[in-house]
């Protein structure tokens, strides 16, 4: 039978790190890639944490524990060097077009799968998000507030708000409804009003400041297992890449068409940031810059990257 | 990679796990084995890694901290004595009562299932507790452990609780409505055990003996001795109020309840080194146990999980075009199938995406289903052959209590449960009532 | 004595000296923890260091406890057919489960091994917190407790099969018959 090696059919395992809310959209992908591939390649879909905890995900895509992942730099920016700028440094884009003229003209892209390739992944898309502001349960408009209550960041973000002298603490997800409702914790930085509403943290704070710190508010990423990707025939590659490109924008769509719905029902009552307080984040966002770019080689061209966008867009002094 | 049929991969994982218990292998060396052998089998070599990914997953888990501390404080308790004159009390108070003690063992795991949100808190701590009491008492070890482990269970259903802040975050629910939704069933099924040991302490008084007529004491006595309720007092209060007004997380107010048994017992000048030294000790090795059974359940879990078995098993279900109660009920039977093999956390990834999008199609409030889920979890740590209140016991009851009266203690807890949740079907207003009343 | 008894012997005593040494370790993660809720609530600084120093000091100790949980001979059973045979045959027994779970450790070891030393490659540090410690430390002890536990099992192992030959009882003394 010589159509043998054509017909053989690969089964993948690809693991995400969001949750149910998201299912659907990484079932239609999986379902695009069987019917583009008459069923020669074959994505079963798993949830965040079901096989592997979501900050192993790169561990486990670059062993073939998974062949397929799709995942967040910022969980893993304690072994890949480009992934605390990839997932968003504060202020290193504004807008979409930004972001995308980042990695597609400016280079960022190359310099992923350069890193990511360390690893033994091949890096396929990025995948923009949303919104990234804070959730508190009194209004707030300005730093020196913020100085006054405990708040739930990432390190990225935990490290400029250290600078002002706002305390940070790290708690997973799954803790910020009840760390929320008995006041443990009194304001979160973690996603848009749509991620907020999703884990019904309405229950428990009504305020939405924006902080423009970044947007998109964070960058996710589409990996591949670079073993697995090499035994696929050349046509089940273009049909991932294809399916890979649509899956991403789909992921865009619904966050940010979720977000204006959720500011539209009122859901929150949205605060802006003081402008003066703005300015001094910006300050304080280059310092977190130039420490990036000390990491390595490929960090300082990233960052120089970031610097040119930010000056030829008039950000940047 | 080889294609197989989910049922035989079922059987076969199933099927090694059972023989490897029977031959006396170490459950948590059965489960390691298990899962290591399929990944191999099913996946290739590539795939091991997962096994050193679960691993390191179960160390770096925040919550689970707790476990050390709520045995710790459990072992502190016990060796300085004041569990013991804590019983003595309950004992006193209720002795004139047949099965008096059993019951009140039930109203201290209600009260410990509302401080902690893991079940092996109050099993463990109740097994190091309560069992020796009520065994120098003279009660049936059958009738003791059981309620035990049943009440023990009430750690998933009476809030704060690991299991629903888990399914919450899969399926999007309010934690605060499952929450609240979890309080009267958990009150329920506690009252439904405290009557079934009453109802057969009173045919049977040889299973849980009346304190004898000239040891009773009158009321005045009976005020007396209810001194040794203020140092547990003091600790359970402190850890409720500190959880409730946010001064501490869940699992730093277990730190706080292993630092009040400590203080607990220099006030009642029992605390010497041997007592700590012995109490941290028995909590290395129990710990010791625990985790390693955790890390192999985790493995084995994953492993069947990514096989698709479990998914295939469920979808089967949803594609069997059932009127909406057959639906209901066949979920129920296969939650029952699963937790005889599987661990709470496996099943909730299996099921729950699958099943609650149909629950929510045939117009069942998803709130109540979470409580039937949780419900049918608390029927899955005490079914053998794998159910970890089982070896919760098995690692703390004394060399007297054999295995084979542990798996035979818990078949009328298991009944009774089927009775609970029947009754939170039948009423779901015994669910959703306390959440309607707080969040509407 | 038979030099099986001694064995036996020695690794209890190691292993419970070994398992007294780190049943400390709980009082540290009380220490570290009590530390943080006091700055935190008292002092409104919380710090950002306490929660991963207690979580890995928790994996550490859980994780290395089981080999004093082994010496003991106190991981759970479901001993409840295997009782039902006699001290020879259960001796077969064990000799098969000893070949399962030798295997089972041996490669846990290798790829725990391959796991941390990755990790000290890559200078790794962890991505949780601000505090961005190293995590080589912490993902070593996997491999280093799976070795004591490859050791322990090891000596069990030649205990078994000398059982099942008949040379010596349970506690290493020569059987006489
Ligand atoms: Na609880
Ligand atoms: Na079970």
């Amino acid at each position: 039978d010589t159509f043998a090696a054509d017909e053989k059919i690969y089964r993948w395992k690809m693991q995400r790190y969001t949750g149910t809310e998201s299912q659907k959209i990484f079932r239609n992908f999986a379902k695009d890639v069987k019917e583009a591939s008459n069923g020669r390649l074959r994505i079963t879909t798993f949830g965040g944490g079901e096989l592997v905890p979501n900050d192993q995900l790169l561990k486990a895509t670059g062993s073939g524990v998974l062949q397929m992942s799709y995942g967040y730099g910022a969980y893993w920016s304690g072994s890949v060097d480009l992934a605390r700028i990839e997932s968003g440094l504060p202020l290193a884009w504004t807008t979409l077009d930004e972001a995308k003229d980042l990695w597609f003209n400016k280079g960022m892209n190359n310099l992923l799968v350069e890193a990511y390739g360390e690893h033994g992944v091949r890096y396929m898309s990025p995948s923009f998000g949303g919104d990234y502001d804070l959730l508190s349960k009194e209004p707030i408009e300005s730093l020196d507030h913020m100085k006054k209550i405990k708040i739930r960041a990432t390190s990225n973000v935990a490290v400029i708000l250290e600078k002002f002298d706002v305390p940070t603490v790290y708690l997973p997800p799954e803790e910020f409804y009840t760390s929320m409702s008995t006041n443990s914790i009194s304001g979160i930085i973690y996603g848009s009003a749509y991620d907020y509403e999703q884990l019904k943290l309405q229950e428990t704070a009504k305020h939405y400041t924006k902080l423009s710190l970044l947007t998109p508010g964070f960058v996710d990423n589409i990996l591949v297992n670079q073993e697995a990707w090499d035994e696929l025939p050349k046509d089940l590659q273009e049909i991932l890449d294809t399916s890979v490109k649509k899956l991403a924008e789909d992921h865009h769509n619904w966050l940010i068409d979720g977000a204006k719905k959720t500011l539209s029902d009122n859901v929150f009552e949205v605060h802006t940031l003081q402008t003066s307080d703005v300015t001094k984040l910006t300050d304080a966002a280059q310092d977190l810059w130039n420490e990036e770019a000390k990491r390595s080689v490929r960090n300082e061209a990233a960052i120089n990257m970031i610097k040119d966008l930010a000056g030829s867009n008039g950000r940047l002094k | 990679m080889i294609d197989m049929d989910p049922l035989l991969v079922t059987a076969i994982m199933f099927g090694s796990m059972l023989f490897l218990m029977i031959i006396g292998t170490p459950l948590a060396w059965a489960l390691l084995i298990v899962g290591t052998g399929s990944a191999i089998n099913l996946w290739g070599w590539d795939s091991l890694d997962m096994v050193v990914i679960s691993t390191f997953g179960v160390m770096n888990t925040f919550i689970l901290v707790a476990l050390p501390m709520f045995i710790f404080m459990g072992l502190v308790l016990q060796r300085s004595g004041i569990t013991d004159d804590l019983f003595g009390m309950v004992y006193k108070v209720m002795g004139g009562v047949k099965g008096g003690l059993g019951a009140g063992t039930i109203l201290i795991c209600a009260v410990i299932a509302a401080m902690a949100g893991v079940t092996a808190a109050a099993t463990v701590s109740l097994g190091l507790i309560a069992l020796p009491a009520m065994l120098k008492r003279g009660y049936d070890k059958r009738l003791v452990t059981g309620a035990i482990m049943a009440g023990g269970a009430l750690g998933f259903l009476i809030p704060p609780s690991i299991t629903m802040i888990l399914y919450a975050f899969l399926t999007r629910e309010s934690i605060g409505k499952l929450f609240a939704a979890g309080v009267m069933p958990g009150l329920m099924l506690a009252a439904i055990y405290i009557i079934y040991i009453l109802v057969v302490c009173r045919v049977k008084p040889s299973l849980g003996p009346a304190i004898a007529e000239e040891e009773r004491v009158d009321w005045r006595g009976k005020i007396a001795s209810l001194r040794s309720l203020i140092l547990p007092g003091i600790i359970i209060t402190t850890v409720l109020v500190f959880t409730m007004k946010g001064v501490t997380s869940p699992t730093e107010a277990s730190v706080i309840g292993a630092v009040g048994a400590v203080l607990s017992a220099a006030v009642n000048r029992t605390l010497s080194l041997q007592v700590l030294r012995g109490a941290l000790q028995e909590t290395a090795r129990i710990m010791g146990m625990l985790m390693w059974i955790m890390i192999g359940a985790v493995i084995f879990s994953k492993i069947y999980i990514g096989l698709g078995a479990g998914q295939i098993i469920a979808e089967s279900i949803i594609d069997g075009d059932l009127s909406p109660n057959l639906v209901l009920l066949m979920i129920i039977l296969t939650y029952f199938l699963l937790g005889m093999f599987l661990d709470d956390s496996a099943i909730l990834f299996i099921t729950v995406p699958l099943f609650v999008p149909i629950i929510n199609e045939l117009g069942y409030d998803p709130v109540w289903f979470g409580i039937v889920f949780i419900l049918a979890m608390q029927t899955a740590y005490l079914t053998p052959p794998f159910g970890y209140n089982l070896f919760y016991m098995r690692s703390v009851a004394p060399p007297e209590i054999r295995t084979v009266d542990i798996y035979h203690s818990v078949t009328p807890f298991i009944l009774l449960q089927m009775v609970g949740l029947a009754l939170v079907v039948f009423f779901p207003q015994i669910a959703l009532w306390l959440p309607q009343v707080l969040f509407n | 004595m038979t030099w099986m008894k001694i064995l036996l012997q020695r690794q209890l005593e190691l292993g419970d000296r070994f398992g007294r040494l780190i049943s400390w370790v709980n009082l540290l993660i009380i220490a570290v923890l009590l530390y943080e809720v006091c700055m935190r609530y008292l002092f409104s600084a919380p710090t950002n260091w306490a929660h991963e120093m207690s979580t890995m000091l928790f994996g550490g100790y859980c994780l290395a406890a089981g080999v004093y949980t082994q010496a003991y001979d106190k991981h759970v059973k479901i001993d409840v057919i295997y009782h039902l045979f006699g001290e020879r045959s259960r001796a077969f027994l064990d000799v098969i489960s000893g070949l399962f779970i030798l295997a089972g450790f041996a490669f846990l070891f290798m790829i725990s091994y391959q796991y941390a030393l990755d990790s000290w490659i890559l200078s790794e540090v962890s991505s949780k917190s601000s505090w961005r410690p190293i995590l080589f430390p912490i993902k070593a002890v996997i491999p280093l407790t799976v070795f004591l536990l490859i050791l322990n099992q090891l000596i069990y192992f030649l205990r078994d099969v000398m059982i099942a030959l008949r040379m010596i009882d349970r506690e290493g003394e020569i059987l006489h018959d």
